[in-house]
């Protein structure tokens, strides 16, 4: 008989490792200190660093990490230190532009300049208001106008009277008709009576006729004229208007002119502002303040850049207090307007109406100058968002342009702003899949976000990370108002954060989720009466949360318990193991047992697995599935085909399995079924397996223990009930208190295993057995029986291969 | 004195209808009947007459026969047009007022219907020779609006030497409360002195009125001085006040 080398159960200590509430030198988080820095992120913390310092093209920030780690509180206190020391940026107007009214330009100012330069604009528009009116009142300018305006009509009636009198030499009258004028014959200074005219001898008619068509087309050429003097004399009028408020407006503008003196761009504007009044002095004397204007009898509205003085208003668009800093903008609905910005519009008269004064400042506005952050998933959900923010970063400008407008939807007459230099970091925060996504599948990504930012789920355990987590929980308290937590508590906390990062080793720095538990463990303490947090409000908040979402955790176990989901704790079937998976459901996971079957015959189809021939079964599952062909022909069919056709089945799964955490349980029940031996119904496996049959590590193990854990106990724990897992699993393992007391006290076991071999023995009590120096496996081991079933397989193949020899030589006999 | 009739001339030009609604204030002003003139050119139908009578548009150039009949019925529509806004004007300010179409000229109708008691009230283009006619012959005050109500200048009243100030300033300022705006006063006298004797009469009796108005002094005959004084003054209404009543027709 074979001895057995079945390693043993685990001891409680290495199920759980507890924080020892003794090794905290505190009685309650009150008497700790605040941990301004950041746990655990060294490595994310030097990358914003690095990329909120360096100051070139192209070095912009992706925060990545899982939700709740912090990313935002971390990036945005990075920035506001920085942002602090930063030179606050220049204000942005846009005003109306002179000579293309649609292009309405951008104006730069130094910080907090802006609304005094608005002020300005609007006391010199009231002060040209009074003044240029004035101008008009002055004897001088209605003494000139009226020169022009007698000089016009006196040169086109003139021109007329010219043509009048040159008829008169020739006895002809120029008669003034409703709709204009005519010639006729005179007699005696009179028109000629028709009478009288045909008195006239035909020649002296046709005389008449001829001169008089002569002088229609003298006065048509007269009266052709007449516009064009009409134009003279406007132009003269406008350039009357100019010489007559010149002063006025000089000296006004003159004035602001040297208030900006230092602005080039500003003196520039205003020295188009200094023609644009010239030429339009008659604004100025135009609709009295407070009459509306109307357009066939309907009051229109005025918007502010809409009535003729709006031109000169300003459009503040962004504004900066002078040392303030650098900005920092969290755009949290970053559409492609709210990024951009937006040109609104007005209804007026049925029609959609829009000018300078409508611009509004989108997210690239405000944050220009300093820090820009997004949410990498927001921005990539909105239309056309990740293209403007793009576009804006590669060209380096503020384009503000409507959606409509920029896929040519909309074609009516729009504006289109002067763009603003874009001169911002951008910081997008992150999953990790999205960088890696964008990586693979967007070209410019890697040129726009050069600085990685990768954020640290959990971190090192130990004494010295147990304190500082101590005191992050005394920061968290502090800063969310909650009771101060016991030493107790604290390391219940810990615990927590080693079980939420998935190994006894490691702690989360999920802050997210360690605020939560916090909140929910002062809930409630609250409830207790408690002033301070204790371990028991702890452990109630975890459970009372595992509770809320175990609805369907409790219904698959209710139907084991009923028999309706087949699941042995008890007992031994041949060919039939336990095996455990994860059901994971939103945030909450919980593990459960299945149940494995694995039937063999003769054949040559190797493993069959079900799940995958019924398309259940996703690629990891069957990659583990063909590990267990290539582990049985490497070790029991070495020099004969491995002539087996097996199948295996999660039985009752209808929802489809992935992962290959069961290939060793897989590999134990066609073990058992080639053997023939039966295996333990109270003992449920986990693990994964390689070609060598060594037992590797897997995911969510505390799950899966006690997944089983709460099955047997629902059925009365024997003490004969364990769980098998890999021995890498060991260190991950921070099961539920419950757990660890059930086996301090002997009820229920858990046992750690480097192959397959052990598992088998655990599972099937015989030993499995090594092969000796000449490579037998010894007589009585499970191996040895698995190999000789597979060679009887082989054997009687080759019997099928030969045939009954009559069958051939009645084909080789055959008569042709 | 009283002023008992306003004389109205109209025609088809345009300035008619401003000389109107002038007339119309005038005649509240003083509480005058208003008699509205509408002539219709004898020199039209003569010409409609011919048989090449041709019209040339204004301001389009574009010739086109006259139709008598047309000429007819488009010289009734603006009588009618003219009746109409009489009416108009009339009926909110309780004038009396009496409509007339007759055939003639402008000038030698407006002769005939007013005497010297009048104002009559004439529109036209500028003071051409029709103003000039009519200031010559008619026995009454001439008003001549000139066209282009835009003008914002003061009424300038001309007043030769030889009517009493007593008798010219109270018409003038009258005429200036109705149609608003400043007065300008030109007196027209060969002799200097005279006319300086004329204006301190004429500014005490503006000063007893509370009337601020400005005094002229424009040599008699001198027609380029009064067209250089109209000129600069831009007046919105030109008053030529008649040298003595004569007995009315």
């Amino acid at each position: 008989m074979p001895t057995s080398r079945a390693p043993q159960p685990l001891k409680p200590p290495e199920l759980r490792r507890t924080c020892d509430p003794a090794s905290l030198a505190f009685a309650t988080t009150e008497e700790l200190e605040d941990f301004a820095d950041v746990l655990g992120q060294a490595r994310a913390v030097e990358a914003i660093k690095f990329g909120v310092g360096i100051e070139r093209d192209g070095y912009n920030l992706y925060a990545m990490g899982p939700e709740g780690i912090g990313r935002h509180t971390i990036v945005r206190r990075h920035l506001e230190s920085r942002a602090r020391e930063r030179e606050t940026p220049a204000d942005w107007c846009y005003v109306f532009e002179f000579g293309s009214p649609d292009r309405p330009r951008a104006l730069r100012l130094p910080a907090g300049r802006a609304a005094t330069f608005r002020d300005d604009m609007q006391r010199l528009v009231e002060d040209l208001r009074t003044g240029i009116p004035g101008a008009f009142e002055t004897d001088e300018y209605r003494t000139r106008l009226h020169e022009i305006e007698a000089e016009f009509e006196s040169r086109h009636e003139k021109a007329v009277e010219a043509v009048g009198d040159k008829a008169k030499e020739q006895s002809i009258a120029l008669v003034r008709t409703p709709g204009g004028f005519g010639f006729a014959p005179m007699h005696k200074d009179k028109v000629m009576s028709p009478d009288e005219f045909h008195a006239l001898s035909e020649a002296k008619q046709k005389k008449y006729q001829e001169a008089i068509a002569e002088l229609e087309q003298e006065l048509a050429h007269a009266i052709q004229e007449v516009p064009r003097i009409r134009r003279e004399a406007q132009h003269k009028v406008r350039e009357l208007n100019r010489q007559v408020i010149g002063a006025t407006v000089t000296s006004l503008i003159e004035e602001m002119k040297a208030a900006y003196a230092p602005l080039p761009a500003v003196v520039d504007y205003l020295g188009r502002v200094h023609e644009d009044v010239l030429d339009h002095a008659e604004f100025f004397r135009q609709t009295k303040e407070g009459e509306q204007r109307t357009l066939l009898g309907i009051p229109l509205h005025d918007s502010e850049g809409e009535s003729p003085l709006g031109r000169y208003q300003v459009n503040v668009l962004i504004e900066h207090e002078a040392g303030s800093g650098a900005p920092i903008v969290y755009e949290d609905n970053p559409t492609h307007d709210n990024l951009v910005g937006r040109i609104e519009h007005l209804a007026q008269m049925g029609t959609l109406v829009t000018n300078f004064m409508l611009i509004k400042a989108g997210a690239f506005h405000r944050a220009n100058g300093g820090y820009l952050v997004l949410d990498a998933l927001k921005v990539l959900q909105q239309p056309f968002a990740w293209e403007a923010l793009k576009r804006a970063m590669r060209s380096r400008e503020i384009r503000t342009e409507s959606l409509g407008q920029m896929l040519s939807l909309v074609t009516t007459v729009g504006l289109k702003p002067e763009p603003i230099a874009f001169d911002q970091k951008v910081v997008l925060v992150g999953e990790r899949l999205f960088y890696y996504l964008l990586q693979a599948y967007d070209p410019e990504f890697p040129e726009l976000f050069k600085v990685a930012a990768d954020f640290e789920e959990d971190i090192e355990r130990g004494p010295g990370s147990d304190a500082l987590y101590a005191r992050v929980i005394a920061t968290i308290a502090r800063r969310e108002k909650l009771r101060p937590v016991d030493r107790a508590g604290v390391a219940r906390l810990i615990e927590q954060g080693a079980r939420a990062a998935g190994d006894a080793g490691r702690l989360s720095v999920a802050m997210q989720d360690l605020i939560d538990l916090m909140r929910e463990s002062d809930y409630f303490a609250g409830g207790a009466g408690r002033k301070v947090v204790e371990a028991a409000d702890v452990d109630r908040a975890v459970a009372a949360r595992e509770d809320r979402q175990s609805r369907i955790r409790e219904r698959v176990r209710e139907q084991m318990q009923k028999g309706t989901l087949l699941i042995d704790t008890a007992g031994s079937r041949t060919g039939q193991v336990n095996g455990l998976s994860v059901v994971q459901l939103g945030e909450f996971a919980f593990g459960m047992p299945s149940r494995i079957t694995a039937r063999v015959r003769l054949g040559s189809g190797g493993v069959v697995d079900i799940e995958r021939e019924a398309e259940l079964g996703g690629p990891l599952h069957s990659k583990g599935v063909m590990i267990l062909s290539g582990f049985l022909a490497g070790r029991y069919a070495t020099d004969h085909p491995l002539s087996l056709a097996a199948t295996l089945v999660f039985e009752q799964n209808y929802g489809g399995v992935e992962g290959d955490s069961a290939s060793c349980a897989e590999l134990c029940a066609l073990l058992s079924a080639l053997a023939d031996a039966p295996l333990a119904q109270s003992i449920a496996m986990t693990g994964s397996v390689n070609q060598h049959g060594d037992v590797q590590a897997i995911g969510g193990v505390n799950e899966k223990i006690e997944g089983f854990f709460d099955l047997c106990q629902a059925r009365g724990l024997t003490g004969g009930q364990a769980v098998v897992i890999p021995a890498a699993n060991v260190r991950h393992l921070m099961l539920r208190r419950d757990v660890v007391e059930a086996v301090a006290a002997g009820r229920f076991r858990v046992y750690p295993v480097r192959t397959v071999d052990e598992a088998l023995e655990i599972l099937s009590g015989v030993p499995a057995g090594e092969r000796d120096a000449l490579g037998h496996f010894p007589a009585g081991s499970l191996n040895l029986r698995v190999e000789q079933r597979l060679a009887t397989f082989a054997e009687r193949v080759r019997a099928f291969a030969a045939g009954p020899p009559g069958r051939k030589l009645w084909r080789r006999g055959k008569p042709k | 004195m009283k002023i008992r009739r306003i004389v109205v001339g109209l025609d088809i030009a345009p300035q008619s209808r401003e000389a109107l609604a002038a007339a119309a204030r005038l005649a509240t002003e003083m509480d005058a009947e208003l008699e509205a003139l509408f002539v219709e050119s004898e020199e039209l139908h003569r010409l409609a007459g011919l048989p090449f009578a041709r019209e040339l548009g204004f301001p389009s150039a574009a010739a086109r026969p006259i139709d008598a009949r047309a000429l007819e019925r488009s010289l009734r529509a603006h009588a009618e047009q003219a009746r109409r806004a009489l009416t108009e004007l009339a009926a909110p300010r309780d004038l009396r007022w009496s409509f007339r179409v007759t055939r003639g000229s402008v000038p030698e109708q407006l002769l005939a219907a007013s005497s010297g008691d009048d104002i009559t009230v004439v529109g036209l283009s500028r003071l051409g020779p029709d103003a000039l006619q009519l200031a010559r012959e008619t026995p009454s005050t001439l008003l001549v609006l000139p066209q282009g109500t835009t003008l914002r200048g003061p009424v300038a009243g001309i007043c030769p030497i030889e009517v009493a100030p007593a008798r010219a300033i109270p018409l003038l300022c009258s005429l200036s409360n109705a149609l608003g705006g400043g007065l300008t006063v030109l007196a027209m006298g060969d002799d200097l002195a005279a006319a300086g004797r004329w204006c301190e009469e004429a500014g005490t009796l503006l000063d007893e009125r509370g009337r601020k108005a400005s005094l002229e002094i424009v040599r008699g005959g001198q027609a380029e001085a009064l067209q250089a004084a109209l000129e600069r003054l831009a007046p919105r209404a030109v008053a030529i006040v008649a040298p003595a009543p004569k007995p009315s027709r």
